[in-house]
């Protein structure tokens, strides 16, 4: 299976990609460029007419593109809009107007071209861009997760008391140490026992940009003799702190190119690098705009800011506010539209040191119970009292809302100084888009502060990149507080605050993440600088507009196939985060290496990130994706997913339609 | 097939020929009874007997919960009554200074600080808040020879010498490191784009972990992405509630808040007081041999060389300690201390001739001062400490990976760190340099604190007797104004409305002080913007009504001095700018351990030479001087 995987060229060189997909069709990779107006509409409103002959339209745009129909068989071609068939027009300025599919036509086209049946079952789906998916646990599926873990939490357990045993066996008489352990045997037995298993499927370094394609350095495990034999090698020598200058150079897997130099790990560490690099599709990088890699080269203007200003400028803000840094402030609160922005040198920093500053004793903090770790961070540093309210559940927000401030504070019932609702815009491991509308509603009914954190969504959701307020339609300046990193989209690092002037004045002085934090190293600040204006336009071009357009069409797209392949997604259907749901645990570590063995790289996450039975793949959608990455993706996915039975909703197609029903709420 | 009547046939047969078989079935049949029984049994419901506790404390009269005793309509009139405080709080200057008076509190500040601009003569800042004076730089170039451009409000860039970058080692704007970290950015882009965990380790980050841990001798260390996040999380991750830490009352805010968010129990020692640690450690030993429970970890925390004070910590003591008690773990933040102390520049360890692993546990240091770059790191020797932190330290494990530029500028200067370990030596020499020409040239109020001329923190405070003198002289300034203020809105209630105005009594009456009601009056003065003129002419309405000058109660004097000796050090600071020295006057929060008076932070460099020194310590001395050693305001003064 891993001979079968086709080359996949960097988007720089379409034609030649193109032309190896031709001449291996075992493959099915083929760049075509699809014009993005229809791409759009990919998946649009259920129209529930058909079209008349809307088979055949695709195949007459491609023999007018000039490519043999007979060959020019895509994968998966977004379908036909009526009005083009109809009118016979390209117009694509109309075409936002026009239902787009129909399951009808759909089995028409389907059939045409010798597509698998659920693939036209799945069209009788209704997709609506703003609808969330909920993960519906198959039982059987459930019950093996969880025996699953009973079993390895008892196996870990008889290996302790073994471990325990030859211990005390080797020193009947050993005192008990009057050193308590840096860890008793509780705290890292999830690690030792479960994590250790599969830990290769996590940590794995690159040696390239994060950009759409990863080169992933190969590792292997030591095991644990060799390990202590390593150790007493070392001990023999006499080096107590060795760290034996072994280099290891790095090769591609499949051309033997040098890549560099790396270290080699430590005796004590369980991993070794081989010194194979493979090349990836990366499906994990937090690169939703492709700032990652920037056409032509990091921009003059980063490296002049290194030029005049160093790397850092080892000041805290009193010291250290340098006119880069101003100017991102000035620029960041015009773009999600505040009045003024502070800007801290790390995203999670920006939660875990600015909501102290919002609330504190006597106050409330009402939080989602998915929200990020800065923000549990933040809340619990504040000391206001933690409520949680049930994940993106605008009812449940009004339910705790009501009876604390009914209740007031705890024992006391004095009334709450405030209350402070956190979101997240999209939340990272669910691909949940925030339901603005509604939770803003309520907050507004109860007199709460909202706090959005935009990490994943500013630059991401939207149609010009604002973010998840654009997204829902609520108006930015109804929104207390609006927080963001510029880690994802922009392709740099740390995070904003924004708010109105006098809010974000308070946060200059009087928060932790002004007066103790060394200030954003200037050419990062550049960065943001770059990429900000490119999406808002501010530069003059259209790059950043065509990005967050290829983005949406990218994630539309995508949720789409997975949807049709049978495998189950979670989260917004529009969102740029994809997770598949995996459940067993066994499933993550075999998803993870399948996928990566066919050169896909994908992340994978279980328990303690998610809850215990909910283990996915996350698939993070880049505008950096051309159509014929996700097309490979897919095709790996699909692989994958038919050799772990991964396609737990493919029997319910035919039955009912229970994937895009709500959890029962 | 089996009916039911062939079942009892078989068991009839067998009863007939067994006997004993009827106790067996009668056994069975209690069984059976006790099953269906305990199926008939209500469900064991926690919330029912929750409610019918509290139904029995209501009945007793005891103070009862609300929540589901409330009817809706009940809930609805207890939301639409609540108002909420402000999402933004007044600055806490202002409720601190007059807490049962935070209506004229605000403009009470603004008095405070305008009055030290005058008190100090320096008219010209009387305009602005301290906030205002605080945001009015901005730097717009660093260099590799220790100097800055900083730009004053007034758009003017003034070149200026760089005492406010804790830039130790001189590796800012070194030009090795940028060519690398040029390289990089080419190489790599700029950001990581994911956590360490998630495909955002790069090769770099493997090499910069690498050169740290042979930097500090140990096989292995653990690279965060930011500074402050790496002590917080480093602390979070080995100290559990239940355990006892011994953290000096001076260590910084990070440690602070890692210790917060471990929950657990912190013993707060005296600042660099080994008697009293040792003291404290023995009664918390007393206690625990009493408890007999399992021993608990326990860590002493401390800083290399306090971001506070700039003081060295007493390691060489702490580590004799600890060899004493063998169940305490030393955890050091050497980020002041890198590339300074130590003939290697391994920090304040090195320079007691400390080893990670026999006399130190776990050491956490921020990148962003010697190293010059953002970031953090933490060793230790027992590999569990890194090894640990990758899954439980917050920071590493739900962080974006530092930008691979980053940790090369990292890799680099420890590289020059290491070829170079004069700089430390060049360093120290400075630190010592400089401590010495301000400690012979500044007045005697002020304080140049640091118990080491190797320390490259040099805080200066204002003596308690001077700052206590200022603040009085402040004082009688705020309450000529006050009264001033009075007898403006009398005059302008009497002009505006009928003479028999009752308003017009009370202002008059109440001018001497800040009651209530001149509160109000105070607030509608500064709206109609009298406020700002009257700054300009504070001193005249001083001179004007000096007499009576009675200390108001209503003022919290620690605050109160706090402000003034704030606003003195940013005035200072802003001469400094004009004169070419660029300084820096760390703010804290109100919620930190230990709230120190306020201090001018100098931080010495290795880049910078014995003549900017020496002019920079001389300009330094001068404006202090200037701005402190004025005659204090005699009544003569005031009256002119």
């Amino acid at each position: 299976m891993g001979g079968s995987k086709p080359v996949v060229e960097g988007p720089a060189e379409p034609a030649a990609a193109a032309a190896g997909g031709a001449s291996a069709p075992s493959t099915s990779v083929r760049r075509y460029q699809v014009p993005n107006a229809v791409n759009l509409l990919a998946i649009g409103e259920y129209a529930g007419d058909e079209a008349p002959g809307g088979g055949d339209t695709w195949r007459h745009r491609d023999e007018r593109r000039g490519e043999p129909a007979g060959r020019a068989e895509p994968l998966c071609t977004p379908p036909p809009s009526p009005s083009l068939s109809r009118s016979g027009s390209t117009s694509l300025s109309s075409a936002r107007r026009l239902p787009s599919w129909s399951p009808a036509r759909e089995r028409a086209t389907a059939s045409a071209r010798k597509m698998p049946k659920r693939y036209s079952l799945a069209a009788q789906y209704r997709f609506d861009e703003r609808k969330e998916l909920y993960a519906e646990v198959p039982y059987i599926t459930a019950l093996l997760t969880y025996a699953m873990y009973a079993m390895m939490i008892i196996i870990g357990h008889v290996r302790d008391s073994v471990r325990k045993m030859g211990r005390w066996l080797r020193q009947p008489d050993g005192e008990p140490s009057e050193r308590a352990p840096l860890l008793a045997d509780f705290e890292d037995f999830y690690t030792r026992r479960m994590y250790r298993r599969i830990e290769d499927c996590w940590s794995r370094p690159i040696c390239s940009k994060p950009g759409a394609h990863i080169d992933v350095v190969e590792r292997r495990f030591r095991t644990r003799a060799e390990r202590q034999r390593l150790l007493q090698q070392q001990w023999l020598k006499g080096e107590r702190h060795a760290s034996p200058e072994q280099l290891v150079e790095l090769h591609m897997h499949e051309t033997g190119e040098y890549r560099g130099l790396l270290p080699q790990t430590p005796c004590t560490a369980a991993q070794e690098y081989t010194g194979q690099v493979r090349r990836c599709l990366n499906l994990s990088s937090y690169n939703y705009l492709g700032y990652a890699e920037v056409p032509g080269g990091i921009g003059d203007s980063v490296l002049q800011a290194l030029e005049r200003y160093g790397v850092s400028v080892c000041a805290a803000r009193d010291g250290g506010f340098t006119a880069p840094l101003r100017q991102l402030e000035e620029t960041v609160a015009r773009f999600v539209g505040k009045e003024a922005a502070i800007v801290v040198g790390m995203g999670f920093a920006t939660n875990s040191m600015i909501l102290p500053a919002l609330v504190g004793k006597g106050g409330l903090l009402v939080s989602d119970e998915l929200n990020h770790a800065s923000i549990v961070a933040g809340a619990r540093s504040s000391g206001a009292k933690i409520r949680v309210f049930r994940h993106n559940d605008a009812k449940d927000l009004e339910r705790v809302l009501r009876s604390s401030i009914a209740e007031g504070q705890p024992r006391t019932h004095r009334p709450w100084t405030k209350v402070l609702v956190v979101v997240e815009g999209i939340y990272s491991m669910e691909g949940a888009v925030c339901n603005l509308p509604e939770i803003l509603r309520v907050t507004h009914k109860y007199r709460a502060y909202l706090f959005v954190d935009e990490a994943h969504s500013i630059g991401a959701l939207g149609a010009t990149g604002r973010g998840v307020c654009e997204y829902t339609g609520v108006n930015a300046a109804e929104v207390d507080v609006l927080m963001g990193t510029f880690t994802k989209s922009f392709g740099a690092v740390g995070g904003y605050v924004a708010g109105s002037a006098e809010l974000v004045r308070h946060l200059r002085h009087a928060s932790a993440g002004a007066l103790h934090t060394t200030t954003m190293s200037p050419s990062s600040a550049m960065q943001i600088l770059y990429a900000m204006r490119q999406i808002s336009g501010e530069d003059g071009t259209d790059v950043g507009r065509r990005k967050i357009a290829q983005l949406r069409d990218n994630s539309l797209y995508f949720r789409r196939r997975l949807i049709e392949l049978g495998v189950q997604t979670i989260g917004t259907i529009g969102s740029p985060v994809v997770p598949i749901m995996l459940y067993i645990p066994s499933k993550i570590a075999a998803f993870s290496r399948e996928c990566l063995r066919r050169g896909l790289a994908i992340v994978v996450v279980g328990f303690p990130a998610t809850p215990l039975i909910l283990s996915r793949a996350r698939i993070c959608l880049s505008a950096a994706h051309t159509r014929a990455d996700l097309d490979f993706a897919l095709q790996v996915i699909d692989e994958v997913a038919d050799l772990l039975l991964l396609k737990y909703s493919k029997h319910r197609l035919n039955g009912k339609r229970t994937t895009d029903k709500a959890k029962g709420r | 097939m089996l009916s039911p009547l062939s079942i009892l046939h078989f068991l009839s047969s067998r009863l007939l020929t067994q006997p004993t078989l009827v106790y067996h079935l009668l056994i069975e049949g209690a069984f059976a009874v006790l099953v269906v029984y305990l199926f008939l049994q209500k469900a064991y419901a926690p919330e029912h007997q929750h409610r019918a506790r509290r139904k029995l404390t209501l009945k007793r009269g005891a103070p009862a919960g609300v929540g589901d005793d409330l009817t809706e309509a009940e809930i609805d009139a207890l939301c639409a009554e609540w108002v909420p405080e402000p999402l933004v709080p007044s600055p806490v200057e202002n409720t601190t200074l007059s807490p049962h008076n935070d209506r004229a509190s605000e403009a009470t500040v603004q008095i405070v600080q305008t009055a030290v601009s005058v008190a100090v003569g320096a008219a010209d800042s009387a305009r602005m808040t301290s906030r205002e004076m605080r945001d009015a730089f901005v730097v717009t170039s660093l260099d590799a020879s220790g100097h800055c451009t900083v730009q004053t409000q007034d758009r003017a860039a003034v070149h200026c010498v760089n005492l406010a970058s804790a830039n130790y080692a001189g590796l800012l704007g070194h030009d090795r490191i940028r060519e690398a970290c040029k390289r990089t950015l080419k190489k790599y882009g700029c950001g990581a784009c994911g956590p360490r965990g998630f495909y955002g380790t790069t090769d770099v980050h493997l090499w910069c972990e690498h050169a740290i841990a042979k930097f500090m001798h140990t096989p292995e260390a653990i690279l965060y992405s930011f500074g402050p996040a790496t002590s917080t999380s480093a602390i979070n991750a080995f100290a559990k509630k239940g355990d006892i830490v011994f953290a000096d009352e001076c260590i910084n805010f990070p440690l602070q808040n890692g210790l917060q968010l471990s929950r657990s129990t912190v013993v707060w020692f005296r600042h660099n007081d080994l008697d009293d640690l040792e003291h404290r450690v023995a009664a918390i030993e007393a206690i625990a041999r009493k408890q007999r429970r399992p021993v608990a970890r326990r860590f002493i925390v401390v800083e290399g060389v306090y971001a506070l004070t700039g003081d060295v910590a007493p390691l060489d003591g702490i580590a004799a300690l600890r060899r004493t008690h063998r169940n305490l773990r030393f955890f050091v933040d050497e980020s002041h201390a890198l590339g300074v102390l130590g003939s290697q520049g391994r920090g304040a360890c090195e320079h007691f001739g400390l080893e990670l692993g026999r006399d130190v546990d776990i050491i956490v240091c921020d990148m962003g001062h010697a190293l010059a770059t953002v970031g953090g790191f933490c060793v230790g020797d027992e590999p569990a400490v890194v090894d640990h932190q990758r899954l439980s330290g917050a920071g590493y494990c739900f962080s974006a990976a530092q930008p691979p530029y980053l940790a090369q500028a990292g890799i680099t200067a420890l590289e020059i760190l290491a070829e170079e370990p004069q700089r430390t030596q060049r360093v120290r020499d400075n630190a010592a340099l400089l401590r010495g020409c301000l400690r012979a040239r500044l007045p005697p109020c002020v304080v140049v604190e640091g118990n080491s001329d190797a320390s490259p923190l040099i805080c200066l405070r204002v003596r308690a007797e001077a700052a206590q003198a200022l603040t009085e002289r402040v004082l009688h300034l705020v309450q000529a104004t006050g009264r001033e203020l009075g007898h403006r809105t009398a005059r302008s209630h009497s002009r505006e409305a009928t003479p028999s105005d009752d308003n017009d009594e009370n202002s008059e009456a109440d001018s001497s002080e800040f009651g209530d009601d001149d509160a109000l009056n105070l607030d509608a003065a500064i709206t109609d913007a009298a406020m700002r003129r009257l700054h300009d002419a504070t001193a005249k309405v001083a001179a004007a009504t000096a007499q009576g000058l009675a200390v108001p109660g209503a003022f919290n004097t620690d605050a109160l001095r706090q402000l003034v000796l704030e606003r003195l050090w940013l005035i200072i600071r802003e001469r400094l700018v004009r004169h070419g020295v660029w300084a820096s006057v760390p703010q804290q929060l109100p919620s930190e351990h230990l709230l120190l008076p306020p201090a001018l932070a100098l931080h010495v460099s290795a880049a910078h030479t014995r003549e900017m020194l020496e002019d920079a310590a001389n300009i330094v001395a001068d404006t202090a001087a200037a701005v402190l050693a004025r005659p204090p305001l005699s009544l003569g003064d005031l009256c002119k």
